[in-house]
């Protein structure tokens, strides 16, 4: 593992494509959870006290930036940013494909599914990063918000998991994108049509009761604007199963002749 | 171990067509062994088998005397056409990841890179690299971890005569170092250079297989003939008892005289003396791969 994690170093840390974005990534997300703050909370605080009570006084109380709410604020901030971390992955395979450099690595003596372990290595530490972000946000957010009185520190602490869970999924979805269409373009495009409106089109022909675990949908509802409304044990579980498709569908792809 | 390659009734089918048909070849340790055929005769469908990119429709092969193993990949170099490289990277990390796959040491890196002249530029990203330097990478990168065998697909396309020269030398360098080479071409004077095997495919069928000396041999001499007449001459000959043909050079100027194999030089000097015709010209004509391969091809 440590051989394909060092494969994967050496190919990509110099890649502009990926320090591009991941610059970019950082710079907006924090750009945005910091730089809009005071949008962000007059709009959820405001959300909340008109939808449940009728007092401008819990204003000062309801505050989505403290603890224990922060994890939860800014895990929700973060999941909209998975795209970028889309995009990089898109391009990193339909590279190594239409560059030949997948065939020359097989033929160097690369077996496909060291190939791909490789990529799932990159999916899970991008999703690393992106968690490791709204850790930083939320913990930041936290302290600078939140009273020495109120630091309910780890409460809600799990959206930080659901995160990760979250960015994973939907990467996995990328890397089997890239694999299929093996151009940067065409599979982001298509990614973003099965996202929508392809996710509601899965509502004419599936139960209501099922519709929480189309593919988007249930990535979507493991972060929701409030509170959960199925239990998230199901949503993780759901979430696995559609991990071990991307996965699975992808390697029988790779595996077929290359030449 | 006497040979590095066999391959048994190997084929490979795309729907109703034969890519390779039946392919038995033997290739000898230390031999540079060329496939030749024209586009489209199956060369790099066979050489995508023999690495393992394809799977035989049927028959199978053995690497070095044994039947074939992904780790067999770590004894062979390849470079096919056009190498592939990540271009944001310089040569050294693209050779790291070379051996990180391979799971071999570093250590023949910089000496590969001194042997194919790329030592100096070494830090330098691949995409700033000209077409010529990318292929001598591409052998650099076959061979820095000391492999038994390399195979080199139409390693001197697209290349300038310059680029052609420094691959065929690195060819000749590397064969006389005893690493057995596989090379697959369509150019034939190229082949001719630096092969000591060969195997002529067409159709997906091989067609011939054998050294290169063996290719050339002639059952007959021939040679060029040239006197003050050209026709006393052709006269003359007509009497000879080991004349097989006479034909007049598309020049006009001489005769190609086709005797039998074990003419001698002085026989047919003397046989024209004694008819007083004397020779001005003079010369015995070899058999080009090139004029081999097309009257195979031909048959």
């Amino acid at each position: 593992m440590i051989r394909l994690f060092y494969i994967e170093w050496i190919k990509w840390r110099k890649f502009s494509p990926v320090l591009i974005i991941i610059s970019l990534y950082t710079v907006l997300f924090f750009l945005i959870c910091f730089g809009l703050d005071e949008i962000i909370i007059d709009k959820v605080a405001g959300n909340f006290i008109k939808d449940n009570y009728n007092s401008t006084n819990l204003l000062m109380q309801f505050n989505p930036y403290k603890f224990p709410d922060a994890w939860h604020t800014f895990a929700y901030i973060g999941k909209f940013f998975k795209i970028l971390l889309a995009i990089i992955i898109i391009n990193i395979i339909s590279y190594e494909f239409q560059n030949g450099t997948f065939k020359q690595n097989v033929i160097n003596g690369l077996k496909r599914w060291e190939y791909l372990f490789g990529k799932l290595i990159l999916v899970f530490l991008f999703s690393s990063f992106s968690t490791l972000l709204v850790g930083i946000a939320a913990i930041t957010g936290g302290i600078i918000y939140s009273s020495v009185s109120e630091m309910a520190f780890f409460e809600n602490a799990h959206f930080l998991f659901l995160s990760f869970i979250n960015t994973f999924t939907y990467l996995s979805i990328a890397v089997l994108m890239g694999v299929l269409f093996r151009n940067t373009m065409t599979a982001f495009v298509i990614l973003m049509l099965l996202w929508f409106p392809g996710d509601l089109l899965w509502l004419l022909i599936i139960p209501d009761e099922f519709a929480v675990f189309r593919p988007f949908e249930v990535i979507d509802e493991l972060l929701p604007f409030s509170k959960h409304e199925i239990s998230v044990w199901k949503l993780i579980i759901v979430c696995f199963l559609y991990q071990l498709l991307y996965w699975l569908v992808s390697y029988f792809k790779i595996k077929r002749d290359i030449t | 171990m006497k040979n590095i390659l066999k391959t048994y009734g190997l084929s490979k089918t795309y729907g109703n067509h034969n890519a390779v048909k039946d392919l038995n070849i033997t290739i000898p340790k230390s031999s540079v062994f060329a496939i030749l055929g024209p586009n489209g005769s199956g060369k790099s469908t066979t050489l995508g088998m023999l690495l393992q990119s394809l799977k035989p429709s049927a028959g199978y092969f053995e690497w070095f005397d044994k039947k074939p193993e992904s780790n067999d990949l770590k004894e062979i170099g390849a470079m096919l056409e056009q190498p592939k490289f990540y271009m944001h990277l310089n040569a050294m990390d693209n050779l790291f990841i070379v051996a990180r796959i391979k799971k071999v040491p570093y250590d023949g890196i910089e000496e590969s890179l001194k042997k194919v002249g790329l030592f100096d530029r070494r830090f330098d990203t691949v995409k700033s690299y000209s077409m010529g330097m990318k292929q001598r990478l591409g052998i650099a990168a076959a061979i820095f971890h000391g492999p038994k065998a390399l195979i080199l697909d139409e390693p001197t396309n697209g290349l300038d005569p310059e680029g052609i020269n420094d691959v065929r030398n690195l060819i000749i360098d590397l064969s006389k170092d005893g690493l057995s080479i596989i090379l697959a071409s369509h150019l034939l004077n190229e082949v001719e250079m630096v092969s000591s095997h060969v195997c002529i495919l067409s159709k997906g069928i091989c067609v011939y297989q054998g050294s290169m000396s063996e290719l050339k041999k002639t059952n007959e001499k021939i040679f060029q003939l040239g006197s003050s007449n050209l026709e006393n001459l052709r006269i003359a000959l007509l009497e000879f008892n080991k004349l097989n043909k006479i034909e007049i050079h598309k020049s006009g100027n001489f005769l190609v005289v086709h005797f039998s194999k074990d003419v001698k030089l002085e026989d047919i000097s003397n046989f024209l003396s004694g008819k007083d015709v004397f020779l001005t010209h003079f010369i015995e004509q070899q058999f080009t791969l090139e004029e081999k391969f097309i009257e195979i091809l031909k048959k």
